[in-house]
């Protein structure tokens, strides 16, 4: 297991490369002081996950998410001292895996660490689901792959287990906090925002019109549904 | 010598509505006393009045006619034109003209208010001079210098109310300033604390997690003390954040539909070993069935923690607190009781004010219970405390089950 901190506070990054060490006893760990070098080292290091703070200096642990994701699909946490639901969105948005504010402890960032790692690992789901056809839009699950007008559509492990719940329950709402829980972990629960950033790249890629959702529908305030065929 | 562009900005909206009225009474009181009296013309009411409907309907348009400058430049090309008809320092145009003038004079600076009454002196001498005649006796000498004094003590006296009135609003600017400095430093500094803190919290967690080796038990108890520390520094910045964040109106909630009952469960969860600690008794009545509200999760949570970790605070080791929820119609009644000291009356009304803590406070910044009430009253809810010294207090939360507001 290889992870690479990027972290400008010397003291800060000991303690989370001790915590990992305690964790994952054969683990290695390489620093990047800036964003800059985060992005070099993302190519020769190839590490198994990204621990990210906003607050460098230079360039911003935003933009370094955004350079990183030009050319990885390397899970990335976010490290910030801020919690408004608008810095935790769009770091989502530009790709990061996970957010965890500032103060934090160690078990938390393991846990965080943990779940990270399980849903990029995850297996992906296979048959359990029927398969969807509309026309237009074409989910194969046996063989994991999503056609829009038959072109193939890519998507991450996290999009795609969002995509199966909502499909294998078509007609059903799904709640807030069942979504998260399922494709994201009970320790989720509560973060609609993760939710909310999700659905909106699944409506991008299979929506007609991602503003005016046909297939994932919003139930205000309760959660999600996909509609089903009629 | 004018400092301002002869066009200004528009007229402030209540000098424009005086002005307005003003210039209408006068048309009203000349045409009905030139209608009492048949020696006086009628014409020239009727001609101002087609006039002044003509300014107000084109005031909307025209830009010129918008400034007290403007205005003024105009009506005092048509007044001399009807004073040269009509003339005479009593003619009725004259008076509307002076009343226009006066009320202008409210809205411009001592130097311009200065030229407006020399200008109407003039513009009177002028279409007198022009109309063939003067009638240049004392009796209409004291008049004009009577009416030449008045505008201008109202311009003096009116410039130095707006000076007066600048000054105020330069202060209030400034306060406002301060209030966002204050705003801005405590926001900033509870963010920079963050880090160090992540750090010793992490740091001693470690040392706890046994993992750089084992600790003798003195070591443990120092860096366990160490510990809780962090939390209570934590849990201070924290309160500070919101504070900042709810002074700028910049708290804003994170709606979802969510079961009461998972919430309360949660927060109990977070006070229970406190509770243990001291031998206390937590008793949690749920809602028998599901209590579906649309609210902000974690922002409830905090508010339960707190008025929880209150009622510990407050309750004698081996006592004991309760926390119950209601149905009560539209709203959830969630309320917490202990027997603690209870609170006395005179401190009662203060318990949710900013900074306040009552004569028996247990540490705590009296932040608290005020970021509570702002959470709650976010939520379209109430919250409110009925004690009794010596008996023990009850705090109330009163939550609708449909918070107002948009939700995702």
């Amino acid at each position: 297991m290889k992870f690479l901190i990027v972290e400008d506070e010397p003291d800060m990054a000991e303690v989370i490369s001790v915590s990992l060490t305690m964790q994952w006893s054969d683990c290695q760990v390489v620093h990047a002081g800036d964003g800059a070098m985060a992005v070099d080292l993302v190519e020769s290091a190839s590490p198994d996950l990204v621990i990210l703070d906003i607050g460098l200096p230079g360039i911003d642990g935003f933009e370094t998410c955004r350079r990183i994701r030009e050319s990885s699909d390397v899970p990335i946490i976010m490290l910030t001292v801020r919690d408004e639901e608008i810095d935790k969105v769009r770091g989502l948005e530009l790709g990061a895996d996970d957010y965890i504010t500032k103060p934090f402890g160690h078990m938390e960032l393991l846990a965080r660490i943990k779940a990270v790692l399980r849903r990029a690992e995850m297996p992906l789901p296979t048959a359990a689901a029927a398969d969807y056809e509309d026309g237009r839009l074409s989910i194969n699950f046996g063989q994991r792959q999503v056609r829009v007008n038959g072109a193939p559509v890519k998507f991450t492990p996290t999009e795609y287990n969002l995509l199966y719940h909502l499909v294998r329950n078509a007609g059903q709402i799904l709640p807030h906090d069942t979504l998260l829980a399922k494709v994201w972990g009970r320790e989720y629960k509560g973060e609609t925002d993760y939710l909310k950033v999700y659905i909106r790249r699944l409506r991008e890629k299979i929506e007609r019109d991602p503003q005016n959702p046909q297939l994932i529908l919003t139930e205000r305030g309760v959660g999600y549904r996909f509609r089903k065929k009629e | 010598m004018f400092k301002r562009p002869l066009i200004s900005a528009p007229l402030s909206i209540s000098v424009d509505k005086l002005l307005a009225v003003l210039r209408w009474a006068a048309i009203g009181v000349i045409f009905l006393l030139s209608w009492l009296n048949p020696e006086r013309p009628t014409h020239i009411a009727l001609i101002l009045a087609t006039y002044n409907g003509l300014v107000e309907v084109a005031k909307t348009r025209v830009r010129l006619l918008q400034s007290p400058r403007g205005l003024f430049a105009v009506d005092t090309a048509v007044v001399s034109l009807l004073i040269f008809w009509g003339g005479g320092l009593d003619s009725p145009a004259y008076i509307i003209y002076y009343f226009s003038v006066i009320t202008l004079a409210l809205d411009l600076s001592l130097v311009e208010a200065t030229m407006a009454t020399v200008a109407l002196g003039l513009v009177y001498a002028g279409t007198s001079v022009a109309s063939g005649g003067l009638p240049w006796d004392i009796a209409n000498s004291e008049r004009l210098a009577g009416r030449l004094s008045i505008l201008f003590i109202i311009s003096v006296v009116s410039s130095m109310l707006k000076k007066e009135l600048e000054l105020e609003r330069t202060l209030a600017a400034r306060l406002k300033e301060l209030e966002q400095m204050k705003t801005d430093f405590l926001s900033t500094v509870s963010h920079e604390l963050k880090t160090p803190l992540t750090t010793i919290k992490a740091s001693a967690e470690l040392l706890l997690a046994g993992g750089p080796g084992p600790l003798n038990p003195t070591q443990e108890r120092l860096t366990r003390n160490m510990a809780r520390n962090i939390e209570r520094l934590s849990a201070l910045v924290g309160d500070l954040l919101d504070m900042a964040r709810l002074d700028e109106g910049k708290l804003s909630l994170s709606l979802q539909r969510v079961d009461l009952n998972e919430v309360i469960k949660d927060a109990a969860a977070a006070v229970a070993p406190l509770a243990e600690s001291r031998g206390q008794r937590m008793q949690v009545n749920y809602y028998p069935d599901p209590a579906p509200v649309v609210a902000d999760r974690r922002r409830v949570e905090q508010v339960l923690i707190n008025l929880l970790s209150n009622a510990h605070k407050f309750t004698p080791p081996g006592g004991h607190f309760a926390l119950e929820v209601q149905e009560a119609g539209p709203n959830w009644l969630v309320s917490v009781s202990d027997n603690g000291l209870g609170i006395p009356r005179d401190e009662l009304e203060h318990i949710f004010d900013r900074f306040y803590r009552g004569t028996e406070h247990k540490g705590g910044t009296g932040l608290g219970l005020s970021i509570a009430k702002s959470l709650i009253e976010l939520h379209g809810g109430k919250i409110w405390v009925e004690s009794k010294v010596g008996k023990g207090s009850t705090f109330s939360v009163s939550l609708p089950k449909e918070s107002p507001g948009a939700y995702e």
